[in-house]
């Protein structure tokens, strides 16, 4: 039995060929397959080479487990992947957690986005300063000092 | 495979949308050049429903526009959504209690001062820890039993019988809003009950917190003198009233079938309905259901025989993973089987049945004007939820706390020793395969009942009623209490303030141990037992507690080397001894605070270091209202 592949091209144009069962986690893919995108390689012209990487690496741990149990998965493996998930996100950057989210949205892979929404939550939003999460996630304050000054009065237990 | 995946987007309508807004998402991605640090709004967004409640009333003051997402309607709707699937994942608890430990004590004021200030706290149960104490003040105070509903969806009301003051409040977000009374709660006032009457009042006390649409209180209960009013519907024994939160007003519901409800419960809330038992008509119980939505009674067709002919005091209803379920404790076995109903309604499936003697409580007994040890000839547990590692997490009204019980088989030799005062009966048994086995009265015991005592000489004999059942190389059973009248004896070593039995499976019977050193134990404490010891608080001396140590090997005393100051310093009543892991774990509970600290003995005994874990345990309100969130 031959298993299809999928080629996918990232935006700098590096070639991936994965199996098909890997690629149509992303809920995009099969649109682009049935527009006729492409007829042998899919295009992904805002995804780079090395975001398109870790997206696959993500996909292909993530396959196996899903294909393996035949329904339920054990509460070990369940564990084990969610450990595998913790190293993944800690290994990367902000700009590749970043680009890494965006291509999760783009390629619409909801486990993906799940991952990296919370991972973001998580580590460079919930234990920061207002100022701080202004920075990261690069957002206007459009307050004057004062109205800043009685937004923050207003719940000032949840500062403390 | 492929094919299951594709047929994700079900109707064509929906599947268009779905490429309109993949194609644009493409050309957004193609034309943008994305900068490393920036992430469109909607993506922002996602991760923000994805924070606690705490962080995101901090990111209020990010932008206007940052505040008018966080604060609309559908931004609201999907955090809800994600937070209960995270719930799932990891349980929580919430405890709510009154914080103002001194009220009542007041002396020559008449009705104590009400409570103003209400304690929310939130334990993970994964880890036992707290998570979050939020103390909120409403400004009208609760007085005289006061009643916290279920959540529903993190909201919960609050109210109290002598006052008339009522509240939602969501305490993530310590908002709260005051409700006017229902019309039943200005009739009693107008009524003017005696304190004999508010006693009587108790099926008046328990609402159901719920939402159809929008959300609703509903209250049912018993028509009676103190709640008659022409204006109501009237046309059974009961009364029931909806509140809805846009008219901000009560309302009277007809309740037709009406059927007097049992006046010591609350109701259940599950799958779109809300459940009462009735008092036994003809010997039976029967289950009134409300429809949240239709706001029409039924009776529930089919109940398990062993439910309906039940005395109402032994069963319980809850819901459990939004079904409703109902338990039963059989009153000598000390068993409790739990059904839960399927949701075609001809159908109950018994899913638990648990073993409440093997269910630990590690509080001694008769402390704060309740006897501990027959909680649960009272009530039995209610269960608030499973866990996802197959443990029930139980909650007993009386217990002030939660209790494991693991229906996986337990590694400990499971036995227990059970005896009373009052007779000189002891036994020890395996409830996991039914074996008993009688043992002859410990000698102090059969003194007792020499001795003739009375009510209060009972009263007063309670270092005498804790042995510790512990195991050497064969099964010991040490009894040590202090020397009393009571127990005055020719024939015992007696060389100190305190007399020790310990009894021999083999021989099958008891012998007096020598004591040295030889200090007065505190008479209101069970015996701990880790670690090859068996461990006793003594009396104070010169204000300083000691912690008596028993080898079980050797059969020797010892005085512990080293307390931590906390627990020597305190006043008996406020620490407790336990073992955790096989380490012995003191605890002393804050009075002002109502922390309570735990720490446990290094294998070198130098206690003193602080226990990871902070708990905090509910002590103020008579009525348990912990409360699954």
């Amino acid at each position: 039995m031959s298993k299809k592949n999928i080629v996918l091209k990232s935006s700098n144009g590096i070639i991936f060929e994965v199996e098909e069962a890997v690629a149509l986690q992303s809920e995009t893919i099969p649109y682009m397959i049935e527009d006729d995108c492409a007829n042998d390689t899919i295009p992904l012209a805002n995804v780079t080479g090395d975001i398109l990487a870790l997206v696959i690496e993500y996909c292909k741990k993530h396959v196996v487990v899903a294909d393996g149990d035949g329904g339920g998965s054990s509460s070990s493996s369940q564990e084990d992947l969610k450990n595998w998930d913790a190293q993944f996100m800690n290994d990367l950057d902000q700009s590749k957690i970043f680009n890494l989210l965006l291509a999760a949205d783009f390629l619409n892979i909801k486990t993906l986005f799940d991952l990296t929404c919370q991972f973001v939550a998580d580590t460079m939003i919930k234990g920061k300063s207002v100022e701080e999460v202004r920075r990261t996630l690069n957002i206007e304050k459009d307050y004057t000092s004062e109205e800043e000054a009685k937004a923050r009065q207003e719940n000032e237990w949840a500062f403390k | 495979m492929e094919a299951e995946k594709r047929v994700v987007i079900a109707s064509s309508s929906q599947r268009k949308r779905e490429r309109r807004r993949i194609r644009r998402r493409i050309r957004r991605n193609e034309k943008r050049v994305i900068a490393p640090s920036s992430l469109p709004k909607d993506v922002v967004e996602e991760i923000f429903l994805r924070l606690p409640v705490k962080a995101l009333i901090r990111l209020k003051s990010l932008s206007r526009q940052w505040r008018s997402t966080i604060e609309s309607r559908s931004f609201t709707e999907r955090h809800l959504k994600i937070a209960e699937r995270s719930r799932m994942d990891h349980p929580k608890v919430m405890v709510v209690s009154a914080e103002d430990p001194l009220k009542g004590i007041v002396p020559g004021a008449g009705i104590p001062r009400p409570d103003t200030n209400i304690g929310f706290r939130t334990f993970c149960l994964e880890s036992a820890s707290l998570v979050s104490f939020t103390l909120i003040n409403f400004p009208i105070g609760f007085s005289y039993w006061t009643h916290v509903s279920e959540s529903c969806d993190g909201l919960f009301c609050i109210h109290s019988a002598m006052t008339q003051s009522m509240y939602v409040v969501n305490p993530a977000t310590r908002w709260l809003r005051q409700l006017p009374p229902a019309r039943f709660q200005i009739l009693m006032h107008k009524f003017g009950p005696t304190d004999t009457d508010w006693g009587e009042m108790n099926s008046v006390f328990h609402l159901a917190f719920v939402k159809a649409t929008d959300y609703k209180l509903v209250w049912l209960y018993n028509s009676d003198k103190y709640n008659a009013d022409d204006s109501s519907p009237n046309e059974g024994v009961t009364k029931c009233e909806v509140f809805d939160f846009r008219a901000n007003a009560w309302r009277y519901l007809a309740c037709n079938p009406s059927y007097r409800i049992f006046h010591d419960q609350k109701p259940a809330y599950a799958n779109g309905s809300v459940y009462w038992f009735t008092e036994p008509y003809d010997g039976r119980i029967e289950v009134v259901a409300f429809d949240i939505q239709a706001e029409t009674f039924r009776l529930l067709p089919k109940i398990i025989p062993a439910i309906a002919g039940s005395d109402p005091h032994h069963i319980d209803m809850c819901a459990l993973d939004n079904r409703l379920c109902m338990s039963r404790r059989e009153h000598d076995t000390m068993i409790q089987d739990i059904w839960r109903l399927k949701p075609s309604e001809d159908t109950w499936e018994k899913i638990l049945t648990i073993d409440l003697l093997s269910c630990s409580s590690s509080r001694t007994e008769i402390r704060d004007m309740f006897n501990w040890s027959a909680k649960d000839l009272v009530e039995p547990s209610t269960p608030v939820a499973i866990c996802k590692n197959k443990k029930i997490l139980l909650s007993h009204r009386y217990s002030r706390g939660f209790y494991y019980w693991t229906h996986v088989s337990e590694s400990c030799d499971g036995l227990f020793c059970i005896h009373s005062a009052v007779t000189q009966s002891i036994y020890v048994v395996n409830p996991a395969i039914r074996w008993l086995r009688q043992l002859p009265p410990a000698r102090f015991q059969i003194l007792m009942r020499k001795f003739g005592p009375t009510d209060t000489d009972w009263g007063e004999m309670n270092s005498v009623f804790h042995l510790a059942f512990v195991k050497a190389t064969d099964y010991k059973l040490v009894w040590l209490y202090n020397s009393d009248k009571y127990n005055a004896d020719d024939s015992s070593p007696n060389e100190g303030v305190t007399k020790c039995e310990v009894f021999d499976f083999r021989a099958n019977a008891w012998r007096y141990l020598a004591c040295t050193p030889s200090y007065r134990i505190f008479h209101d404490q069970k015996p701990a037992y880790a670690n090859g010891s068996v461990y006793w608080f003594t009396e104070p001396y010169d204000a300083r507690i000691q912690v008596v140590a028993f080898d079980i090997q050797a059969e020797t005393f010892r005085l512990l080397p080293k307390i931590n100051p906390a627990i020597a310093g305190s006043d008996p009543r406020h620490i407790d001894m336990c073992t955790l892991d096989d380490s012995l774990c003191m605890s002393r509970r804050e009075h002002d605070t109502v922390i309570q600290y735990i720490w446990r003995l290094e294998p070198s005994e130098d206690m003193g270091k602080d226990f990871d874990h902070r708990f905090a345990f509910l002590f103020f309100f008579p009525d348990c209202v912990s409360r699954w969130i």
